[in-house]
């Protein structure tokens, strides 16, 4: 768990400031957005779900292999605290195939959430079934000829249902569909994306909006448009002629309850920059990176200042990550001009 | 496709009531919505088969013929779904002047978003497919002349799930 939020401290001024745009983007409704989710319960953070095969309905070996790695993939791609999945013939979690799967009609593989928080089951129909529209292939079974259904990527995607996900709402070309594996339409071989194996980023997006991120470090999903906060202080706002002051800059994603367990998370290991600009002065030149610590916090020693001086810390929005950029408020540090004792011990009063 | 069959008269009452700012439509007899199910882990450890709760069907209201049902593909419902692939759907006859067609759902659920796709038959997937309406709400929209595939997926309001429903449109 992330230490110390600062849980919606600061929701009501936000709210009043942020434009709708931002709270759109947030949501997890609307094409392109992190995958919708159910609204039942989920499970602890990190929890570990132990699966095994139903007696009487177990997987072929093939099948079992490719399950298995479809758990591996959802453990290794989640991106977050999510729970995670191991194999295990005691677990209280379990998987079956054949005839008597109840998926309806027409379903490849399904899933049941219902027992959440202890325990899911996942069925898979068997190699060779006979729908109505045709015969399943499963590609880890039959060779994987063109039309085959890739066994891995279904998992994969009945275990993200498992965490919470629904099915990805695409834009209406599609054009998006690698974007989240937990998909309304499985592809075929050899369509794009028919047998891929990690969690698309709107899939991770949830699971980062539902479970949180796995530290302060972690980067934040492309599929999200998280907005930060970046405050900035000093050690001393007045110094004598020639001497040094430490400005502290703390960077933090903002506390709005759509964020879920984002909201007010410290963000570390970011690049923060720091600015100065002469008093009074107009243009911003950068004087440096500020050396990053921990819980979100970022460092600047402003050695030897000789000129009183505006300072302010930035933070770019990052272009691998889903967060936005943010500008702290303006620091003042004053300095004297006297260089020679007998000097004034603080600063002339304003006129 | 085969299993599913038109229905008679009583869900041509429920496709007319669920049109224009009247009431919404009553409780379908054919498949309610049912509560949540729950299950539990026994004492040993050993998980029971949950009972599926399927989403409602869908109802395809074409002018001057009687309502077809949907075959349903992927869902996800109330804490359980199902995967399903591309359907060829359930064949229904349009008119081809166009006409706006409408779906009906056979629970009282509400919708929070809905779109309409075609796709040329013996479409296997979503690829290249057009939407031809959206929104949120009632569903009607336009069909174009010719043979489709059209896939109807609904949004059920409340966070409970989502579903795909499939039609293989003919010209009349």
């Amino acid at each position: 768990m992330i230490p110390f939020r600062r849980r919606r401290a600061r929701a009501v001024l936000l709210l009043a400031t942020v434009p709708l745009a931002v709270l759109t983007a947030a949501g997890s409704v609307g094409a392109h957005g992190p995958d919708p989710v159910f609204s039942g319960p989920l499970y602890a953070q990190n929890q570990e779900l132990r699966f095994r095969w139903k007696a009487g309905q177990v997987p072929p070996a093939a099948m079992q292999t490719a399950i298995k790695a479809g758990a591996t993939d959802a453990n290794e791609s989640r991106a977050s605290k999510a729970a995670f999945y191991t194999y295990d013939p005691a677990g209280a979690s379990w998987i079956n195939y054949g005839l008597d799967v109840a998926c309806g009609v027409n379903g490849l593989a399904c899933f049941s959430r219902l027992g959440a928080p202890d325990f899911f089951t996942m069925s898979f129909r068997e190699n060779g079934h006979r729908y109505d529209w045709g015969v399943l292939r499963w590609c880890e079974m039959a060779g994987r000829p063109n039309g085959c259904f890739d066994a891995e990527n279904s998992a994969l995607d009945e275990f993200g249902h498992v965490e919470i996900l629904t099915h990805h709402v695409n834009f209406a070309n599609e054009s998006d569909y690698d974007d989240a594996v937990v998909q309304t339409f499985q592809r075929v071989k050899p369509e794009d994306g028919y047998d891929t194996h990690v969690f698309g980023r709107c899939d991770v997006a949830s699971l980062q909006r539902k479970y949180d991120l796995v530290n302060t470090s972690a980067k934040y999903s492309r599929c999200l448009d998280i907005q930060t906060s970046l405050a900035l202080a000093t050690d001393a706002t007045w110094l004598t002629y020639g001497s040094s002051a430490t400005l502290s800059a703390t960077l933090s994603v903002v506390d709005l309850d759509e964020y879920e367990r984002l909201g007010g998370n410290w963000v570390s290991s970011r690049t923060v920059t720091i600015q100065r600009r002469p008093l009074g002065g107009t243009t911003w030149t950068t004087a440096g990176t500020m050396t990053p610590g921990s819980l979100g916090t970022y460092t600047w020693k402003a050695v030897s200042q000789t000129a009183s001086s505006e300072w302010r810390a930035v933070f770019a929005k990052p272009g691998d990550e889903g967060l936005r950029g943010d500008t702290s408020g303006v620091v003042t540090i004053s300095v004297s001009s006297c260089r020679t004792a007998p000097c004034p011990q603080s600063v002339p009063a304003a006129d | 496709m085969g299993a599913r069959r038109s229905l008679p008269v009583i869900a041509i009452f429920i496709v007319l009531a669920g049109c224009g700012n009247g009431p919404p439509a009553p409780p379908s007899p054919v498949q309610a919505a049912s509560p949540v199910p729950t299950v539990a882990a026994s004492s040993t450890g050993v998980t029971a088969q949950p009972p599926l709760d399927l989403p409602p069907d869908a109802l395809l209201a074409v002018p001057g013929a009687p309502p077809v049902r949907g075959d349903l593909g992927s869902w996800v419902f109330r804490g359980q779904g199902s995967e399903a692939p591309w359907l060829p759907g359930e064949p229904v006859v349009v008119p081809a002047n166009a006409p706006l067609v409408e779906v009906t759902l056979t629970a009282p659920l509400g919708i929070e978003r809905w779109s309409a796709k075609v796709a040329p038959a013996g479409a296997r997937s979503a690829i290249g497919a057009v939407e031809v309406g959206s929104g949120s709400g009632r569903i009607a929209f336009r069909v174009r002349p010719g043979v489709w595939t059209l896939v109807v997926s609904v949004d059920f309001a409340d966070g409970i799930g989502s579903a795909a429903y499939f039609w293989r449109l003919g010209q009349g």
